[in-house]
């Protein structure tokens, strides 16, 4: 294998303009920008990159010019003329100016990139690229060492599974290294967390570094065939991983006697999900790939005992075999500087929600989730507060302002009854509704619900039912009771992770704002304005008389004559909004 | 012997050929998927040395491999014609000698195998929590007036097909929607319209 990265460490350091083309970007824009720049036909090479994380200033453009480098956001096809002239005459676009360094930045300052260091940076189809940034430099360390050896550091590294349950990677490794015969290794890139986006980006932005790890992964329990998982809904991570696979085997990174090491042989190939959230879950997994219903398994048996085709089979998440790459490229020492006593290293999370910096970053374990909101995110937008903190999905349940000096760690999140999950983090501002959000979580659960379990199966849709009636008005004090025992009990008896995580949102809700619950049971109110059944709709004196809402109305709830005040018959009114839509006075009101 | 068998559903006929026999104490099945027309008299015969020839070759762990790459077989029909059509099931059940209701069971387990039609262009607007946070419910409510159908539907010129999804990943730019694959993000009702008149 020999790759030239002269070449290549040029083009990384010389004068160049880079544009973000991974999902995000393109979904902003990002494509017609960079048609934009190639058409000016600027004397400085133009390259594409994957996402830099700062999601919120997409489509992102980095200009280095003379040696000068700066980052510019928010570059789209109609202001991108602007940003074309600066560089015409060596100029800064103020316009568009977003920093000369990202550690400028309070987005960056208290991140450590380690696993993402090459987002946004190379061009994530080039190995040249990721060659000349000691790319494949932890797999060359690694088959110096013995199989054994590679699993004792793992272990030291004190890697956790990033997938959100936290096992520990070496041990999990051992269980196959011990065996004789086939064995498997899966890369779970089934991402189907709602708010997660770890992977994606990682996948689309930095493929060598899923391939790399999984080599590693390869060496040390003598696995000789990987398959990467990914869900369909994800088609630039697939062509962007399948390209590097392809890339990988001409360059004697995959197949037979990888790097000249006699005896090394690895095949990775590529399956794709099929639109089932449950397939993340490992036993699930296993049973798509073998070509049948998504449903899980009992565990014992393992995996690491039965798995894919019956073989020993170890599944672990997209960003632990990335994080296996980096701790062999900067050495276990390093990596095990960073985190806690109990979690060591770094962990990619996804900010969304509201929250004003939304993006994908990576802390250390330890960091506290304040940090992470105010300083990293910086906190809500103008004119909301902050209400409640959904890590992980909708398995997570919620954190609130009380508990958000809480620092980031599997064992402290399980404390607060929540969940570290895979590292989706949603904010929800004053103006959420919880029982509504509640009711959201679990109809996305008890649709996902595979049907195998009759908790799951039967207790989610009962659930579903309790909240709509309480969100309807309908509920009664019982209620409250009645849905916290049922959700105990899905907790405690449904066959696998989704089943046993999906209650956790009502129950978390609940613990955390019963007051909100009893008012819309008693009071029949909802306090955020969300609950579309408990809302009144009430027409103001600013009402001109124009008879707009009255034409619109499907019930004939509204009365009023030409240029006078309307009035909407209460017991009329269905709550269907459409005359708050359709009037063009700000008239009414919904409360 | 080769045989002519039907399979009827709904009043709608499906021809393919079964052979058996016997090799080393193993009872082994073959079919071959037709049509929807009854061969005639010299197509049969044709049909048939075909099939025989094509069964010499084959080996018998046709149907284990087929089992196995179900889904990705499915997804290629799905590619090219964006749904499974009964006549698909039915080809792909007796080309691989997969049992039709087996076959059912697995597609429809996933949400990404359709078995109606798609529009010209699949609305798939994302409900996830990013999305829902940032008030997608509101977009889906006025893309459903605006095209005039329910999440599921076609309109009637066959042009749009909405559907509700979770989570495409683009959570940093909720709310977020995907056209045939490419994403918009950050909408709002006038940009949505906006998309949509694009592609029309």
């Amino acid at each position: 294998m020999n790759i030239n990265t002269t070449n290549a460490k040029h083009e990384l350091t010389n004068d160049r303009i880079v544009v973000g083309m991974a999902t995000c970007g393109l979904s902003a824009g990002a494509k017609e920008t960079f048609d934009a720049i190639e058409s000016a036909k600027l004397d400085i090479p133009l390259m594409k990159s994957g996402c830099i994380g700062m999601c919120y200033n997409e489509p992102v453009v980095v200009v280095v010019q003379n040696g000068k480098t700066t980052y510019y956001g928010n570059v789209t096809k109609d202001n991108v003329k602007g940003l074309i002239e600066s560089v015409r005459k060596e100029k800064r676009c103020e316009e568009l100016f977003v920093c000369e360094n990202l550690e400028d930045l309070d987005f960056y300052k208290k991140q450590v990139r380690l696993t993402l260091d090459n987002c946004g940076i190379i061009d994530p189809f080039k190995i040249e690229h990721y060659m000349a940034r000691e790319g494949y430099s932890g797999l060359k360390k690694a088959i110096t060492l013995t199989p054994k050896e590679v699993i004792s550091n793992v272990d030291s590294a004190g890697i956790r599974g990033r997938g959100g349950a936290g096992f520990p990677t070496g041990k999990k490794w051992t269980f196959i290294a011990n065996q004789q015969g086939k064995k498997y290794i899966i890369c779970n890139g089934d991402e189907g967390d709602p708010g997660a986006f770890m992977n994606r980006t990682l996948m689309e932005s930095d493929p060598f570094r899923i391939l790399e790890g999984l080599a590693i992964g390869a060496y040390a329990t003598g696995a000789d065939e990987g398959i990467i998982y990914t869900r369909a809904e994800y088609p630039l991570a697939i062509t962007t991983l399948q390209q590097a696979i392809t890339t990988a085997y001409e360059n004697n990174l995959l197949g037979k006697n990888i790097l000249g090491k006699e005896g090394f042989n690895f095949d990775v190939s590529i399956r794709e999900g099929a639109g089932a959230f449950v397939c993340g879950e490992e036993t699930a997994l296993i049973e798509s790939i073998e070509g049948r219903r998504g449903t899980p398994k009992p565990r014992p048996p393992f995996p690491a005992q039965k798995g894919l085709y019956g073989k020993p089979t170890i599944v672990n998440n997209v960003g632990t075999w990335g994080d296996v790459s980096t701790i062999f490229k900067i050495g276990v020492e390093t990596y095990s500087k960073y985190g806690t006593a109990t979690t060591k290293g770094t962990k990619t999370l996804c900010l969304s929600g509201d929250i004003k910096r939304t993006g994908i970053i990576e802390v250390p374990f330890g960091i506290t989730l304040k940090e992470i909101i105010y300083d990293i995110g910086g906190g809500l937008p103008d004119g909301t507060t902050f209400k409640a903190l959904f890590p992980g999905g909708p398995a997570g349940g919620c954190i609130v302002e009380k508990d958000l000096g809480t620092p980031l760690d599997y064992e402290t999140m399980s404390n607060l009854k929540t969940i570290m999950g895979s590292g989706s983090f949603i904010v929800t501002n004053n103006k959420s509704c919880m029982v509504s959000l509640a009711k959201f979580f679990i109809t996305f659960t008890q649709s996902e619900s595979c049907g195998k379990c009759t908790p799951c199966r039967e207790g989610t849709k009962r659930l579903l039912e309790l909240l709509t009636e309480i969100s309807r008005g309908n509920g009664t004090i019982q209620d409250i009771t009645r849905a916290q025992e049922l959700a105990e009990f899905i907790n405690r008896t449904s066959l696998c992770g989704l089943g046993q995580f999906a209650p956790n949102p009502v129950l978390s809700t609940i613990r955390h704002f019963r007051k909100e619950y009893e008012t819309h049971i008693t009071d029949k109110k909802c306090p955020a304005h969300v609950c579309e059944n408990l809302l009144t709709f009430t027409i103001t004196q600013s009402c001109t008389g124009c008879g707009n809402c009255k034409k619109h109305c499907p019930v004939n709830a509204i009365t009023g004559e030409l240029k006078n005040l309307h009035i909407i018959d209460q017991d009329k009114c269905i709550r269907c909004g459409k005359c708050y839509d359709v009037c063009a006075f700000k008239a009414i009101t919904r409360i | 012997m080769v045989e002519l068998r039907r399979l009827t559903i709904n009043n709608t006929h499906y021809y393919y050929l079964f052979h058996s026999m016997h090799n080393e104490n193993k009872f082994l099945k073959f079919k071959h998927y037709i049509g929807l027309k009854e061969p005639s008299h010299d197509e049969m015969l044709k049909i048939e040395k075909e099939f025989l020839e094509k069964i010499e070759k084959t080996p018998e762990q046709l149907t284990i491999i087929g089992k196995q790459n179900i889904i990705r077989i499915l997804q290629q029909i799905m590619e090219k014609e964006g749904y499974i059509s009964e006549e698909n099931f039915v080809k792909l059940s007796k080309n691989f000698d997969i049992p039709l209701v087996e076959l059912v069971s697995v597609a429809s387990f996933y949400s990404q195998f359709k078995f109606n039609k798609p529009g010209k262009y699949t609305i798939s607007i994302c409900d996830g929590t990013a999305c829902h946070v940032k008030k997608s419910s509101e977009l889906i409510k006025y893309l459903e007036e605006l095209l005039e159908i329910k999440p599921g539907k076609v309109t009637k010129d066959g042009k749009f097909g909405l559907e509700c999804v979770n989570c495409i990943g683009a959570c940093a730019r909720a709310p977020a929607m995907m056209i045939n694959g490419v994403v918009y993000g950050k909408l709002d009702k006038k940009k949505v319209k906006e998309i949509i008149k694009t592609h029309s």
